[in-house]
């Protein structure tokens, strides 16, 4: 009878869970959406493309060792969408969206992908962080006809590889390491370490540092290091070897943790006096709030956003505002280019010949006619699907807070 | 170069060693895989962290404890006790399981950002022997590392409720037939771990000073694990010896042979240490009457 007794409350728990999980999936609510963090999100009713309605989807990481990155990504899209739809809406459609976790792993993001075809009523996707993720979901949604546009993927091969469908706003890695190793010669640095990750991206940036510091300057990298940055954290042997190699600059190809960790390290061992460039992964507030201001002041940063208030106005400064009131934290580039691709999109929508495109005639319309101004870079897709307009600007870490290098 | 690397690598031991003693306390006691641990008492240190703005740090530092102590013994209760008996997969498979749910309830009450950390008791600095530096935290770290392992180890041996685990953990039938409350000890033994933890987990932040919440799993539960197979079960001292070597392999491997693949090497290291010596160093002694 007790045994009888146990499978019966287990069955009903499981079952229990199972409606739970399904009832994790975004609702479309207008107001507030980021609360799903569920990949299943599109398995919830589907409202469909209504007369009163744009739906589209965020990819993005909103579980693991990503979903800080995510999270700006959907406070972006937030406020994007909150202030299109206060106007207004786009001709009077309110714009919904839901979330699809993809844990910034490309297993997932193939899932997201799928169910983002699936579902069948999505106009758009803003994509994942990951350039990587984008990359797995992208043939999914090329065979269902649905754009995906990014605000932040910056590898160069996203563009390279034929992908009609897609469309990204940021400036790509290539043109961002030229820029950041011309900034760190024109220093007077001769003797660079490289510090990166092994995503992708990072190590793609490591190579191209090399070679650029190499074929333009002559000059060599003294040492370098790849680590992993979700199982370490201790750096002091890397920071040893770059020490005892004579470096003088450390270039560092990483997300803010890491790299805030390093000279936080590097300043407890007593390293200070070198030269700290990153690319546009460590330009975000927190670096400076784990490092410390003391320690980060001079750490010079390329990126296309930068949450300066002294050189914001408009749009941009009460994005900013508008922000740090809902998440209590400066905007990063994560949240501004997911805020532009919004605003961009639903600029799109809102003319008259492009409103009831969809697809491939969509992304081409775009292609041919759109040009917008962001508060993060002018928009002007080009042919290949990379922004032409798009501009980089140099941040240094500047009594505590990021400043635009004028 | 190499002083330097030395001093390092005994620096991330003594963090290690932190974490180690209030799993190995665990582990030692019924052996079973616990890859809950660190992600427990990482609810525990995230609590001392909200407190620490507004509070006395050493009260923040003991609520936090009592947090990990109660949550703990709650899941002890929930999600271990009733697969006691059930051999080793089921209760990892649940360990695995809370493991996730704590890092969730971290995510949604703290969100998945990495904090900046400081304790405000310890005044950072270095000392310079010969070009030499090391961290005072670093020597902080070590001694407090020790004393907790002399504390525990004297509390083991000379209370009752030591000796009743001792005996629990060399058999927990005869220690119930001897009238030992085993499911309370147990409970208690559970506790006692995440709190230590929590305390580790702290000084962990503090080294590093920053918080987030996958401080518990990569941390908290492997490098504790892996500390407590290579010095011993059951043994505080081969805890801390574990740990030492454990923090000496990675920081020379990363040092003098490759960081990227830091992880392949140490791990291999592990294995086939554990095949030639699978007791760990120090494995703890038991009387055995014949």
């Amino acid at each position: 009878m007790k045994n009888k007794l146990k499978k019966v409350v287990c069955s009903l728990l499981v079952a229990s869970l199972a409606l739970a999980m399904a009832g994790c999936s975004s609702s479309g609510d207008t107001a507030d959406t980021s609360a799903d963090t569920s990949s299943d999100a599109s398995e919830a009713e589907t409202s469909a493309d209504s007369g009163d309605t744009i739906r589209f989807a965020l990819m993005s990481p909103m579980t693991g060792d990503a979903a800080a990155t995510g999270a700006q990504q959907d406070n972006g899209v937030k406020l994007a969408v909150e202030a299109i739809n206060a106007a207004g809406g786009v001709n009077g459609k309110m714009l919904e969206y839901d979330v699809f976790d993809d844990q910034a792993n490309t297993n997932q993001a193939v899932i997201c992908g799928e169910k983002i075809a699936a579902d069948g009523n999505y106009r758009f996707v803003v994509a994942s962080n990951s350039s990587g993720c984008s990359q797995a979901a992208y043939p999914a949604l090329e065979a269902a006809g649905i754009p995906l546009v990014s605000g932040v993927n910056t590898a160069d091969f996203m563009t390279n590889q034929g992908f009609s469908m897609y469309m990204r706003i940021c400036v790509k890695d290539s043109a961002q390491t030229e820029q950041l190793v011309a900034a760190a010669v024109e220093a007077g640095y001769t003797k660079p370490a490289i510090f990166y990750t092994t995503a992708e991206t990072d190590t793609t940036n490591f190579q191209l540092a090399t070679q650029f510091l190499q074929d333009n300057y002559g000059i060599e990298v003294v040492e370098s290091a790849q680590i992993q940055p979700e199982t370490e954290k201790d750096f002091a042997a890397h920071i040893t070897n770059f020490r005892d190699a004579g470096a003088d600059c450390v270039f560092f190809f990483s997300e803010y943790s890491p790299a805030a960790l390093f000279i936080k390290q590097a300043s407890t061992l007593g390293w200070e006096d070198y030269g700290r460039y990153s690319s546009a992964g460590c330009s975000n507030p927190q670096l400076i709030e784990i490092a410390g201001a003391d320690v980060a002041e001079g750490f010079i940063s390329v990126s296309s956003f930068v949450a300066d208030k002294d050189n914001a106005d408009g749009e941009k400064l009460d994005f900013i505002d508008n922000y740090v009131e809902l998440a209590d934290v400066d905007p990063g580039e994560w949240a501004a280019g997911a805020y532009d691709v919004v605003c961009m999109m639903a600029d799109v929508l809102s003319n008259e010949e492009a409103a009831d495109l969809t697809g491939q005639e969509l992304v081409d319309w775009i292609k041919e006619n759109e040009t917008y101004q962001g508060i993060m870079v002018d928009i002007d897709i080009d042919e290949n699907g990379d922004n032409s307009a798009a501009t980089i600007v140099q941040q240094i870490v500047s009594d505590g807070v990021w400043k635009e290098v004028q | 170069m190499f002083l330097q690397h030395l001093i390092n690598a005994l620096s991330v031991g003594a963090v290690y060693a932190l974490l180690a003693i209030g799993y190995n306390m665990v582990y030692g006691v019924l052996e079973k895989l616990n890859f809950a641990h660190g992600d427990v008492y990482a609810v525990g240190c995230f609590v001392t962290f909200s407190l620490l703005g507004g509070m006395n740090p050493i009260l923040a530092i003991l609520i936090g404890c009592c947090v990990g102590f109660i949550l703990n013994v709650g899941v002890e209760r929930f999600a271990y006790r009733p697969l006691r008996n059930s051999g080793r997969v089921a209760p990892t498979i649940s360990a695995v399981g809370i493991a996730y749910i704590m890092r969730n309830i971290i995510q949604l009450i703290w969100g998945a950002e990495t904090f900046a950390f400081d304790l405000g008791i310890f005044k950072a600095g270095s000392i310079n022997v010969g070009g030499v530096v090391i961290g005072t935290l670093q020597i902080y770290l070590f001694i407090i590392a020790v004393a907790l392992m002399v504390i525990i180890s004297l509390a083991l041996k000379y209370t009752k409720w030591g000796q009743g685990i001792i005996c629990i953990s060399q058999n927990i039938e005869t220690a119930a037939l001897m009238g030992i409350p085993v499911n309370k000890v147990i409970a208690i033994v559970y506790g006692l771990g995440a709190a230590l933890g929590v305390i580790g987990g702290l000084l962990f932040c503090q080294y590093y000073q920053f918080i987030f919440m996958g401080i518990g799993f990569a941390y908290g539960t492997m490098k504790a694990w892996m500390a407590s197979i290579w010095g011993g079960i059951g043994s505080l001292k081969g805890a801390i010896v574990g740990a030492m070597v454990l923090g000496l392999a990675e920081t020379m491997v990363s040092a003098y042979i490759s960081s990227t693949y830091r992880d392949a090497f140490v791990w291999a290291i592990f294995i086939a240490f554990i095949i030639i010596r699978p007791q760990g160093m120090f494995p703890a002694q038991g009387a055995e009457k014949i």
